[in-house]
């Protein structure tokens, strides 16, 4: 297993890989977070031999800030844009990186969000996963974004089927279960069956857990050949 | 009791029994095989009371609802001892930690195993089934959910296709509602992977799912209740 600290398209990151890697992980942090934490949890990818790059939004670690950036919700909307417009080139750098190997993509709330932008702009995947977030942002931060704002899910059409893995607590006070559960509801035309699913857990609120990244490197390897 | 073993290439974490589904036998599972070798389980696989290589000559009383489903309550009474005799020994002989996985009538058994206290799996994955069988119970039985205290700290997950049409989604989600109370205080332990499109069957997403849920939970995790 190699650890590498870059600066991906000027952006700060980890990039973690088994020896003999069977596909590349961009792994997206919430609000708050870090590459540092998304790098912590993404221990059972690495088990079943997948790379992972774990970049810093804008306004956290390496770019500044960390926590305090839910005391300005504005930065959590900059944080967000930022990475919609970013996460593009990071996955091309990864392509490039590890040619010939499938690419998956995950992210934890606010990265949750941007994997479901990236999905409504047609990215080629080989599937995905979303931790506690949903195509729509939450109620609490729908006013802080720009005018003309159109969420991925009024873009569904939009998505390519890219078989799609939702995990949720539903004591989740900060992005609601129903927002999730609407997400799938409103995806699943879009999907072929048995590539659009959601992992409810009772109980268990907005925090990111390990069981979720066993569910997704699960999935993921599921994906690889299709 | 018949049993399939199947060993991984790498040094294995556990020992996997996955029991199948009624008027099936293990065989059905082995599409399911793969995905938990891959993920380091010796993985064992009975046969039920009259499925499989113990199949009797007459059949499955397929003409009849009620000699059917009679048949089915009679075959999960007599697994359930025999599994309960059968699993400390198999854990025993492979020297392994205990993971459950089971499809329909095999997830409703491993409910009445770990309800009943007959069984302790670290982990289980279950799919098709939750501890609400899509026929009523013999009169006089007690549903599992009613010794819902017994299922922590085993860290279950129920898989499900949301247009199931066989076993409905509506009673693995009342699994875990009534199951919710006794996992309040091992929050993470208790999951419903809802997949859909998918029917009553095990797909390869479920599988490779299913097996990242169990690979999560190590025997040394306590399960220490919080709050």
């Amino acid at each position: 297993m190699t650890k590498e600290r870059l600066a991906v398209e000027g952006i700060p990151a980890l990039l973690i890989s088994p020896e003999r890697p069977v596909g590349a992980v961009l792994f997206l942090h919430g609000a708050g977070g870090s590459k540092e934490r998304t790098a912590e949890l993404a221990g059972p990818l690495h088990e079943l031999g997948l790379a992972t790059l774990h970049p810093d939004a804008l306004h956290h670690g390496e770019r500044g800030g960390g926590n305090d950036v839910f005391k300005d919700k504005h930065r959590i909307v900059e944080a967000q844009l930022a990475s919609i417009e970013e996460a593009p080139r990071l996955l091309a750098w990864l392509r490039a990186r590890f040619p010939g190997l499938p690419l998956y993509l995950l992210g934890a709330s606010m990265g949750g969000y941007v994997v479901h932008e990236l999905l409504a702009r047609g990215e080629e995947l080989a599937a995905a996963a979303v931790w506690m977030s949903a195509a729509r942002p939450p109620a609490w931060l729908t006013p802080l974004l720009p005018e003309g704002f159109v969420p991925a899910l009024e873009r569904r059409a939009q998505y390519r089927g890219v078989p799609l893995l939702h995990l949720h607590g539903d004591a989740d006070a900060i992005v609601p279960l129903r927002l999730a559960e609407e997400t799938v509801e409103r995806l699943r035309p879009y999907h072929r069956p048995g590539r659009l699913a959601l992992v409810v857990f009772p109980g268990v609120g907005h925090a990111p857990r390990p069981e979720m990244a066993a569910l997704s490197a699960g999935w993921f390897l599921r994906w690889r050949s299709e | 009791m018949e049993v399939l073993t199947r060993i991984p290439e790498e040094p294995p974490r556990g020992l996997l029994v996955f029991l199948h589904g009624y008027a099936s036998d293990p065989g059905y599972l082995e599409a399911a095989v793969p995905a938990f070798l891959r993920s380091g389980f010796v993985i064992v696989l009975p046969a039920a009371p009259d499925h499989g290589p113990r199949a009797r000559p007459e059949g499955f009383p397929t003409d009849d609802w009620e000699a059917l489903t009679a048949h089915a309550a009679q075959v999960v009474a007599d697994w359930i001892p025999e599994l309960a005799e059968a699993v400390p020994r198999w854990q025993s002989e492979h020297g392994l930690p205990l993971y459950a996985a089971g499809f329909s009538m095999g997830a409703y058994v491993w409910h009445e195993l770990i309800s009943r206290r007959l069984a302790r799996p670290v982990a289980a994955a279950l799919f098709g089934m939750g501890a609400i069988p899509n026929v009523p119970l013999p009169e006089g039985a007690e549903s599992p959910l009613s010794r819902a205290d017994a299922y922590p700290p085993t860290a279950l997950l129920q898989i499900h296709g949301e247009d199931d049409e066989i076993v409905a989604l509506e009673l693995v989600e009342r699994t875990v509602e009534g199951l919710r109370p006794a996992y309040a205080r091992y929050p993470g332990r208790l999951g419903l992977l809802k997949v859909a499109g998918a029917g009553h069957e095990l797909t390869p997403g479920m599988a490779e799912a299913a097996a990242g849920w169990l690979s999560a939970w190590r025997p040394d995790d306590e399960g220490t209740p919080r709050g």
